[in-house]
């Protein structure tokens, strides 16, 4: 069996063990370890307290070496996350020099990132939004200019998720 | 009867907080929830949240079923109460409490105690259990298959049941059927489902059909008949018809009940002895040597020795003095037995001089048989190991060289059978004596290689594993090296195996 796969269980059944704050990872079908269902717990004291979003976690065969792809199942409206639901942050961009020069190798995609790791990082995103390279333009604008509307949007998404 | 399970520890982790929680190991995550809501007395039942593995845990879900084990985290969300609540469920709780609160539903007989009672309008128990299609649909109820899908209920009515109570007592491997939950699920959607059902039926039939055939088909057939099919249908029809609910219900009343389930077993399973008795000759008079008459009778002998290794009771009890002491006087009362056992074993029929010898021998074996030194060597296991191995090299033979097992059978069926004691005995024919080298060279190659391909040292043979171990988190190098050596040096399953070893 290759590493990969070796890794992901071993990250399963130490969060099954010792969960992380913030979110619970399982997998969407015990037979597919490469990919894996995530509730993000809305962080407290933001915008999206009290929601769960629902996320899936899709591992590539070569991962270490590359990273994951993260989606949002959830209706999720954030400047970071595009409209169907992938999560755009520095750290889950394939490895290498960044074509645009925004990102510093460092920030990318290294191979001692794990699930935990991961979620931290989305849920700090989801604490503190990354303004400079907007995946949803329209959200990041409305933060910035309309922030009521923003709240009112995100509140939208907080509730419809509790529902589910 | 275990009617309370295992107390669990859980740890309920919230944004701020985290408790730990004492639950039975199979309780709901509605019964769950109302533990947590001790420590959050502001907020109310649906407010609280369980999320576990990736997954909001539903009220009528089990522990369980999400396996959520001792010392596992859950986390814990109150969800705001902006929205106006929806109505309190109060169908769930009630239906999911049941199973602790009735532990034994059958010793006060009170409708209100019936589990099938909370099903109204259905009509009375009678039509249901004649009416498949009513059957289903109690079977499709969510109550009754959250019920039946608890095995700890289902054991627990069971075991209430007196005349299953006996059974049990009588036949402990009856008992470890109805303890089994697997065999209990697989029972419970047989029963649900009508198609399966009658798949089930159709694969024993044709599984029974298929072992009559095979040689020892028979004799597996008879021992499945003694052991398991006779007590269940004398006790089931003693009172029970064959319904393990009858004494659930409120009435005990006696009008005669259909159960297609024990009609249906009834003609699957032949009684073997039933036929064989009939052509059964002489020595009617002794109940003992009746039945060893159709035994012996049977071609299979040697499927029944495999059936005695896997079962040291069984070969205990075969080999005890009284048994063979009723063989000898059956043999010595009745010449003309070992005549007929001779006359079914084909080869012999037609081989004049292997015949002879099966006869002459047969006595003497059963006099080492009655030594005592020789009925410990049968019963020591390893002696059963090597029986086994005979067995299993015969079938290998029989699978791929037919015509290597002609030359053999004659010797094979008093060699065969009676293995170990025909080769130091040397009572068997000339041809029993090739036979015997050939197991010798059998039990040679199907040997224990495990012992002798333990490596010298472990953390040079697994050199490289270690190393991806260690590169994979696991930082702990001896349990690496045990993990490995007893893996045989298999990645993947040592892995597996640190995984689950906490």
């Amino acid at each position: 069996m290759e590493q990969s796969s070796l890794l992901l269980k071993k990250q399963l059944a130490d969060m099954r063990r010792v969960p992380v704050d913030g979110f619970s990872a399982g997998l969407v079908d015990d037979n597919d370890i490469y990919k894996w269902e995530v509730l993000v717990i809305g962080p407290p004291d933001t915008l999206y307290e009290g929601g769960f979003f629902k996320a899936i976690l899709d591992f590539p065969r070569d991962y270490p070496q590359k990273p994951p792809k993260m989606k949002f199942i959830s209706e999720i409206w954030h400047p970071n996350i595009d409209k169907e639901g992938n999560v755009c942050i520095s750290i889950l961009h394939d490895p290498g020099d960044d074509k645009w020069g925004y990102e510093r190798p460092e920030e990318r995609w290294l191979p001692v990132h794990t699930v935990e790791t991961i979620l931290l990082s989305v849920i700090s995103m989801l604490t503190d939004p990354n303004f400079e390279s907007p995946a949803n333009v329209d959200a990041a604008k409305m933060q910035r200019e309309n922030y009521a509307e923003f709240k009112k949007k995100v509140a939208q998404c907080v509730r419809r998720s509790q529902e589910e | 009867m275990a009617t309370e399970s295992a107390l669990i520890k859980v740890h309920v982790k919230s944004p701020s907080n985290k408790y730990d929680v004492e639950i039975a190991a199979d309780a709901s995550v509605s019964e769950l929830k109302d533990k947590v809501l001790v420590f959050v007395p502001t907020a109310n039942k649906e407010q609280v949240c369980i999320i576990y593995t990736g997954k909001i845990l539903k009220d009528e879900e089990t522990l369980t079923q999400h396996k959520i084990a001792d010392g596992h985290t859950v986390h814990l969300v109150i969800r705001n109460q902006a929205r106006p609540t929806p109505a309190p469920a109060a169908a769930t709780p009630t239906a999911s409490s049941a199973p602790s609160s009735n532990p034994t539903p059958s010793s006060q007989p009170n409708p209100t105690n019936n589990p099938f009672a909370a099903m109204g309008g259905m009509g009375s128990p009678a039509d249901i259990l004649n009416n498949p299609d009513a059957m289903r649909s109690v079977m499709d109820n969510p109550i009754t298959q959250q019920l039946l899908g608890n095995p700890e209920f289902m054991r627990t009515i069971i075991q209430s049941n007196p005349q299953f109570q006996a059974l049990i007592e009588r036949n402990p491997e009856v008992g470890h059927i109805l303890n089994d939950p697997n065999v209990m699920r697989q029972t419970m959607e047989m029963i649900r489902n009508p198609n399966m059902f009658q798949e089930m039926m159709r694969n024993h039939d044709q599984a029974i059909r298929n072992l009559q055939g095979i040689p020892g088909g028979e004799a597996a057939l008879e021992r499945l008949y003694n052991d398991v099919q006779e007590p269940l249908l004398n006790s089931a029809t003693n009172s029970l018809s064959g319904n393990p609910f009858a004494s659930l219900r409120g009435d005990q009343s006696s009008e005669p009940r259909v159960d297609r389930a024990g009609q249906e077993n009834n003609e699957a399973l032949p009684n073997p002895w039933a036929s064989n008795a009939n052509q059964a000759t002489n020595n009617q008079s002794n109940n003992r040597s009746a039945d060893f008459n159709s035994l012996l009778d049977s071609p299979g002998i040697s499927s029944l020795m495999e059936q005695m290794m896997s079962n040291p009771s069984m070969q205990a009890s075969m080999f005890s003095p009284e048994v063979i002491n009723s063989i000898r006087q059956n043999m010595s009362n009745n010449p003309g037995l070992i005549d007929s056992i001779v006359g079914q074993i084909p080869s012999a029929r037609d081989n004049p001089q292997i015949s002879e010898g099966i006869r002459r021998s047969f006595p003497q074996m059963l006099n080492m048989m009655s030594d005592p030194s020789v009925m410990e060597a049968m019963r020591n296991p390893r002696v059963s190991e090597a029986f086994r191995q005979i067995q299993e090299g015969f079938s290998t033979l029989r699978r791929e060289a037919p015509q290597l097992l002609n030359l053999f059978q004659a010797g094979a069926m008093g060699g065969g059978a009676f293995g170990s004691d025909a080769n130091a005995s040397s009572a068997g024919a000339n041809s029993a004596n090739g036979l015997a080298d050939l197991f010798n060279s059998m039990n040679m190659g199907g040997g224990r290689p495990s012992s002798t391909a333990a490596p010298v040292n472990p953390e040079q043979t697994y050199a490289s594993q270690l190393e991806q171990l260690q590169s994979m988190g696991f930082s702990d190098r001896a349990r690496n090296v045990a993990a490995l050596t007893a893996t045989f040096g298999d990645l993947n399953a040592a892995v597996e195996r640190l995984l689950n070893s906490p």
